[in-house]
Parts: C-alpha cells; structure tokens; sequence
C-alpha cells in the first residue's frame, strides 16, 4: 500500500505538466484546422486568450501572409531552449516556402524561457534587436506578475503591428518577390539538370528496349542437337492432353534447325487454367475521393535562428 | 550479325556503365555544391558578426573609454578574422581549424568585452547597446545553426563518396573529403547574452 503511494506520488507532478514535448513529438494546431496557430499542449493559456492569438495570427496572415505561431508548453525537459525552438520551427516549417515569413513565439513555463524565432525572409521587418525590445518591454513585465497569457497576447498584438505598419507591409512584399526571382532561379537550374536526367533515362530505356528485344530474339532459338548451333526453331505446337482447372496437360513441339535442317521434337507442359474471380459490383460509384481531414499544415518555410530570447 | 552479337553486348554494358557514372558523377556535383552554399552561409554570418563589432566598440567606448585594451583585443581579433578567408572547395583540416580559431579568439575577446560592460549600469541601460548586444546573440546563435548545417551536409558528402562503388569515381574525379567543425571547447563558447 505504502509502495503504491509512493507511486502516486511520484506520478502527482506528470498530471500538473502532462508530458514532457519535443519538437517531434509537441501535437501540431494545424491538425485542428487550418486557422489554428497555437499549440498549447499544458492548458498554459486559457481558452480565451487561445482565441485571441488565432485571431491575431489570422489577420496577420491574411495582410501580410505572415505566419505567426504560438506555442506556450510547461516545460521541454533537459532541452536547451534555443534548440527547442529551432527545431520546431523546422520541424513545423513555419511561414511560406521560399518566402519563409513564419514566426514562432515559444513560451516554457517551468525554466521560465521565452524566445522569438524569426524565418529567413523577415529579419528584416523584426530584426533581432526589435525582438528583445518586445520581450523585455511587452512579454517580461506581465510574466512577473504571473499574466502569461496576457504577455503572449500583447507579443503577439505588438508582432502584428510591426508587420503591418509603416513600410513593413511594402517590405514583405518585396521580399516575397525577390525569393520569387530566387526560386525561380533555382527552379530554371533544376530544369537544366532535369534535361539531361531526361536524356539520360531516354538513352537508357533505348538501350533497356535494345536489350529486351535481343533477348526476344534470341529466345525462341533453341541449340540443335545434332550441329549444336543455338538456330532451332518452333515450327509446329501439338497439344497432346488439353490442360483442365485441376491437371496440367502436356504437348509436344517440332522444332527445325535453320542451320542444318534437322527436325526434332520436344514435350511441354501447358500449365494448369486458372480461374478467374469476378467479384460482383466491385465499382461502388466514387465515394469521398480521399475525404476532408479538416486539417491544414504550415507553409513549409525555413529559419536560420534569428530572433531573440530571455528570461524573467 | 553473327560476329556482331558480342560487340553490341559489350557495348550495352559499356553504355550502361557510362550512363551509371554520368549520374553519379553528377549528385556527387550536386552534394559538392550544396556544402559550398552551407560553407558561404557560415562565412555570411561570420561577417555579419564583424560588421556588428565596430558599432558595439564605439558605443562601450563612450561610456567605458578606459576599458581599452579589452576594446583593443576585440578589435585586433577582429582584424585577423576578417582576414581569415578559405576556399571551400579545397581546405584542408588544418586551414578549417585555423579559422575555427581566429573566429574563436574573436568570440573569446567579445565574451571578455561583454563580462567588462556587466560593470557600467549606465552602457547596460543604453538603447542602443542593448540591441547591439540582442543582434550579437541571434548572430552567435545563427552562426551555431549554420555550422551545424554545414557539418550535416558535409557528412552527407563525404558519406556519399567514400561508398562503393562511389568512392571508384569520386577517386577518378577527385572529390575528397570535407573537413568539419570541431565541437567547441569550454573556453571558445560563444557568449552567453543573458538579462
């Protein structure tokens, strides 16, 4: 008994945080929905404040296809704080691909950790140095107090107002366009070694089909058994006893040397009939073509670690 | 016909191989090129980091103007990684490391420059030290992220032409190995921002 207290007892702090998440293993919002930006595993933020930061996150993506992402755990375990967020920024791919607008705001409870990460494509609009200034101005002053996600929301609104005001907007949309040009680019080097993979598998498909039919050819000769040349030929099949659906039947077959003439004779077995089976009805008109999940996924965009992080 | 049959198998086969070692060959190009993006992105926020250093110093200076010869150290640290540059194609170990070094110096002499600032509450409270110091961390941070990319695809290469039957056509081509980050040591960490 006194065991299986101890046992309880133990176990008592997993029910506070739930499990310890990785980014591998931390339940993506966007299997809820394609509106759902905030991954909020240990219940950190309320349900309100959850609507909030969607809201926010909506309205920012539809103005500027940025994608924000919010995600408030209790805590990462052993796992280093910058690398926890690295990795689910890549894990996710957050922000548009190629364009790489995505942003992760990443809260831990537990060590107390907060950290911004900023895509590739929007340092310029949140420089790292604008990310602190939102953490110690906007997120740190009310985590002191315990208003977590009332830190968040303020981030967030104050990330959104970055984004749209000013030249920010003009910004994001110039470098939309010069990752266009540069994926376009890499798309067009693609095609160049694309064309000589082509020309590759042409050449090699010829040579499959050369092969094939030299093999084709070769296969109906037969060595003759009395000049020993590879030229006997099937002139005639013969069916001696018809195969049925439970016995092989057998046959036999004349060959003759284009060699020499000679003709000779060799038995086959003809193999046993099958018998095919017709299910009835097996076409059940359409149905749902794959269905609807009902679930979205993030942009596929990429980061090289920017943004800011810090403590309170 | 007769007489022909063999040469056109050997042909085939010939052909075959050719068109093996053409693809090959040209993943291995492929696999070489993208280790020398990853290269040019490490190098890219090394730079980075050296263009935030003149700004860092002359603010310290106007309110730590006697720490100078930590604000020296930085910069003659800085003047021998700018120098520094390698040719990713063919470096050698040793030339990776040397450089590894310089930029380690540099992050050695910026941690000492950062543990000098602790002491001037008025630097601290500054603006514009502060986001200085905020860029300095997210580019140490970027330059992990790009070292470790540029091991990852390093390995993927070296992997890919040290197995057979690669390793026959990367020795014919000469593709060698590439050299790799070591892991740092206690001392050359990179400072450590924190608030």
């Amino acid at each position: 008994m006194r065991n299986r207290l101890w046992i309880i007892l133990c176990l008592f702090p997993l029910c506070i945080y739930g499990a310890v998440y990785t980014p591998q293993t931390l339940p993506d919002p966007k299997e809820h929905g394609q509106w759902e930006y905030v991954a909020n595993p240990d219940n950190v933020l309320s349900g309100e404040e959850v609507r909030f930061l969607n809201a926010c996150a909506k309205s920012l993506q539809d103005s500027t296809a940025v994608e924000l992402c919010v995600a408030a755990l209790g805590n990462i375990g052993d796992m280093d704080m910058f690398d926890f967020t690295y990795q689910l920024f890549q894990t996710w791919g957050i922000g548009g691909k190629g364009r790489n607008t995505g942003v992760l705001v990443c809260f831990v409870l537990d060590s107390h950790d907060i950290r911004i990460m900023t895509g590739t494509g929007i340092e310029g609009v949140l420089p790292d140095a604008l990310c602190n200034r939102i953490i110690q101005d906007e997120m740190i002053p009310l985590f002191r107090q315990g208003d977590y996600g009332k830190g968040l929301c303020y981030g967030a609104m104050r990330i959104y107002e970055e984004c749209t005001q000013g030249e920010a907007p003009e910004e994001l949309r110039t470098m939309q366009s010069v990752t266009d040009r540069a994926g376009y680019r890499k798309a067009n080097e693609e095609d160049e070694t694309g064309i000589s993979d082509i020309v590759a598998m042409v050449a090699l498909s010829v040579i499959g089909l050369a092969l094939f039919v030299f093999v084709l050819y070769w296969s109906q000769y037969r060595r003759c058994p009395k000049c020993g040349k590879r030229k006997s030929r099937v002139v005639r099949e013969q069916v001696v006893s018809p195969a049925t659906y439970t016995h092989f039947g057998t046959g036999v077959r004349t060959y003759v040397c284009k060699n020499c003439g000679h003709t000779h004779t060799m038995p086959f077995v003809i193999p046993r009939l099958q018998r095919t089976v017709y299910v009835g009805g097996t076409n059940r008109g359409g149905g749902f073509g794959g269905g609807f999940s009902g679930g979205g996924s993030w942009g596929g965009g990429s980061t090289s670690g920017g943004g800011a992080g810090g403590k309170w | 016909m007769k007489k022909a049959l063999p040469w056109i198998a050997v042909l085939l086969v010939l052909a075959i191989v050719v068109f093996w070692g053409v693809g090959r060959y040209n993943s291995m190009v492929g696999a070489e090129e993208s280790v020398e993006t990853a290269w040019s992105q490490v190098e890219n926020q090394y730079q980075r980091r050296a263009d935030l250093i003149p700004n860092l110093v002359e603010t310290v200076k106007g309110y730590a103007s006697h720490e100078s010869e930590t604000l020296e150290g930085v910069i003659a640290a800085r003047a021998r990684a700018t120098q520094m540059t390698i040719d990713p194609a063919n470096a050698t170990p040793e030339q990776l490391a040397a450089y590894q070094e310089a930029q380690g110096q540099l992050s050695q002499a910026l941690g000492r420059l950062m543990a000098v600032a602790e002491a001037y509450p008025d630097l601290k409270a500054n603006t514009n030290f502060r986001d200085l110091q905020a860029q300095l961390e997210g580019t140490e941070n970027r330059i992990t992220v790009a070292r470790q990319n540029f091991n990852e695809t390093a390995k993927q290469y070296n992997t890919m032409i040290r197995k057979f039957p690669n390793n026959i056509i990367a020795s014919m081509f000469g593709f060698e190995k590439k050299p790799y980050f070591e892991a740092e040591q206690g001392a050359e960490k990179a400072p450590k921002v924190q608030f």
